[in-house]
């Protein structure tokens, strides 16, 4: 019995002809270090400007199902949605008074932006993620302002100027969002008084066709702030 | 030949053979074989563990541990990584513009730090890139072959490249400036006449379909992850002029003036660690390399043991008897140590082989019996992917990755994926370091080169 061709690896027929061999791979990598929706914005800019929109429904077929977000950017992408500079000040305004934050959840373009807009912040960055990573380049991409903790260093960081900020997805109406794994882990009773605010930033804030694999379900209620990016 | 000289030979080949077998008790197995040589030793009244331990060049050590901190410390300044990641960009994702630029880079990289650091620095983004561009089987094995065999190439150009070099310049054999004026030309025409035999002929990149999407997709993620990282200057300054310190004092200090390369290095490298002494003491605590350290201690202690059982002279004076001109006893003392590398691995063919080599001295330039020598021992660590360390470490670096090549299989490289490569390499290098070594020979008198 022959193994059946892995999605993105250039198998005979169908959708993969438009995709480029290891795209699967490709973005796994990209996706690992740059956030599933920063790399997903990548992988659609230089799609669709070598392929047109016909290579973006591709990227979806071939990738869609293994990678709900980035499926869901490419949905918005063909809707005639472009990516632009994140949405910062409603974020910055509950940061106000806020000295140290732990951020759950990597997405570079975002994290990037964020540590510029506030200098004076002291970042630390849960260093988990369920796809590989090379957490040393990550933190160098951070020009020293951002440090790698684990689970129990974050706790390191409480106090009555630090907050937690999560990234999350989806749509948001129905009370629930998409949160990275390592959220789950941290979350509990013991959190919500150690630290000034809980505050969910939401990357992508659409409804999602596929459930969002790589993250999970949470309520709403267990942020103290929403704010979309 | 005698009982002691069969007992101590026997033991460091069992050693050999039992650490390739068990590389997971690789250093007991050394240890141990090191303390049962000398106790042997010791009870035949061959020679004492006193002398044994006396005998140690502590020089070539001292080199080997500064050297290596040097270069976790230019490590520390994400150098190397950004020049992979510009190399990679440079190359926007064309299989035979990367094949060459990564495999020059990294031959200049390993000339300034050992192997094993210089693949830890190199190979990380190279990997990614594997990844990114959706590269071939063929590709992708002749791809790290290649880097391989840089690597060697490389440490074997300067005598601060590599360990057979860093023994060289340690021990006195040669001068930091002869070896480099001398070596460097070789083993970069060994390297060119890779490359170019490897595009032209072998073409490894002719099986993969030109993908403008594929280069694209991965020069723009390879510019997302390195997006921000900087040379930190703050480390790398410091570290960069004390280099250039050490190899201007190993280049003017005369030998004789007592101011050996050791101590030069010794010197050097400790004042580089203070100028960031958080992470300079750092560093000392946390990354001196133990395992080559007692790897080679062990081996020197070994060989000398068979040293004094006058084994070693007694080769030496079947090479000088050997009914060939001269010129020919040194291409087959060059061809046994790529032979001998090959198999044993560099540490203990270059301890072993620096016992016979001033049998040759004696009739020819030391330059040429040395750097001979050296390209020898490089040919040697080329051919089998297990001959020198770095072989390994790229095969577990590549293995942990979990590259997936084009046709949807995880990409292998073991021994058998490498030899074709090592057997190619074996021979140009080998070629190289002959035909260096008879020119230098032959050019001694015109040019004064001892």
């Amino acid at each position: 019995m022959s193994s059946p061709t892995p999605p993105g690896s250039g198998g005979p027929s169908g959708p993969c002809d438009a995709a480029p061999p290891g795209l699967l791979q490709a973005f796994r990598t990209a996706a690992g270090e740059l956030g599933h929706a920063g790399a997903a914005e990548i992988f659609v800019r230089e799609i669709a400007e070598e392929r047109g929109d016909a290579g973006v429904t591709a990227f979806r077929d071939v990738l869609g199902r293994d990678f709900p977000v980035a499926d869901a950017l490419a949905g918005r992408w063909l809707a005639g949605w472009r990516p632009g500079p994140p949405a910062l000040a409603p974020l910055l305004r509950h940061l106000q008074g806020i000295h140290r934050l732990a951020v759950v959840g990597l997405e570079a373009r975002h994290l990037d932006a964020l540590v510029d807009a506030r200098p004076d912040l002291e970042v630390a960055l849960l260093a988990w993620n369920a796809l590989p990573a090379d957490w040393e380049r990550i933190i160098a991409n951070c020009g020293g302002r951002v440090q790698a903790v684990d689970l129990d260093g974050i706790f390191g960081w409480a106090g009555p100027h630090s907050a937690v900020l999560c990234l999350v997805y989806g749509d948001p109406a129905a009370g629930t969002v998409y949160a990275p794994p390592a959220w789950l882990r941290l979350n509990g009773p013991d959190m919500r008084p150690q630290f000034r605010s809980l505050i969910a930033w939401n990357i992508l804030p659409v409804a999602f066709t596929v459930y969002p694999r790589w993250f999970h379900e949470v309520q709403v209620d267990d942020f103290t702030a929403l704010e979309d990016a | 030949m005698s009982g002691a000289q069969l007992l101590l030979i026997g033991i460091l080949l069992a050693a050999l053979v039992c650490q390739a077998a068990l590389p997971q008790a690789r250093l007991l197995i050394i240890t141990l074989a090191a303390a049962v040589a000398g106790a042997c030793a010791t009870g035949l009244g061959v020679t004492s563990t006193r002398e044994l331990l006396a005998e140690v060049p502590w020089g070539v050590l001292v080199m080997l541990v500064g050297l290596g901190l040097l270069a976790e410390m230019l490590a520390a300044s994400r150098l190397f990584g950004v020049l992979a990641a510009q190399a990679a960009r440079f190359g926007e994702g064309n299989p035979r513009l990367l094949l060459a630029g990564l495999s020059a880079g990294m031959f200049l990289v390993s000339g300034l730090v050992n192997n094993l650091t210089a693949l830890v620095l190199v190979l990380p983004p190279v990997l990614v890139l594997l990844q990114l561009m959706g590269a071939d089987r063929r590709y992708a094995v002749w791809l790290l072959g290649c880097l391989l065999v840089a690597c060697n190439l490389g440490g074997a150009a300067t005598p601060i490249g590599d360990f057979p070099a860093i023994l060289l310049l340690g021990n006195g054999s040669l001068d930091f400036g002869n070896y480099l004026v001398h070596a460097l030309p070789a083993a970069g025409l060994a390297m060119i006449a890779l490359l170019l035999v490897v595009d032209v002929a072998v073409r490894p990149a002719r099986g993969m379909a030109d993908d403008g999407l594929s280069r694209r997709l991965s020069t723009a993620v390879m510019g997302g992850l390195y997006r921000r990282v900087r040379i930190d200057t703050r480390i790398l300054v410091p570290a960069a002029i004390m280099l250039l310190a050490m190899v201007a004092a190993w280049t003017s200090i005369p030998q004789s003036s007592g101011v050996t390369p050791d101590l030069v290095c010794w010197l050097g490298v400790i004042v580089a660690l203070l100028s960031r002494a958080r992470l300079g003491e750092r560093l000392v605590r946390t990354r001196v390399d133990v395992e080559a350290t007692l790897f080679l201690l062990s081996l020197f202690i070994m060989v000398g043991a068979v040293r004094h059982t006058g084994i070693f002279a007694d080769i030496s004076l079947w090479l000088t008897g050997l009914e060939l001109a001269g010129p020919a006893k040194l291409a087959v003392f060059i061809t046994v140590a790529a032979l001998l590398t090959g198999v044993f691995s560099a540490g203990p063919s270059m301890a072993a082989l620096l016992e016979v080599a001033p049998a040759l001295t004696a009739t020819m330039p030391r330059t040429a019996v040395y750097v001979g020598l050296a390209m020898g021992v490089c040919a040697g660590s080329s051919l089998f992917l297990t001959a020198a360390t770095s072989g390994p470490l790229a095969q577990a670096m590549t293995e942990r990755a979990g590259i997936v090549t084009a046709d949807g299989r995880p990409l292998r490289f073991g021994f058998a994926e490498f030899l074709p490569i090592g057997l190619l390499a074996f021979v140009l290098i080998l070629g190289a370091g002959i035909a260096a070594a008879l020119f230098i020979s032959s050019t001694a008198a015109q040019t004064g080169v001892p």
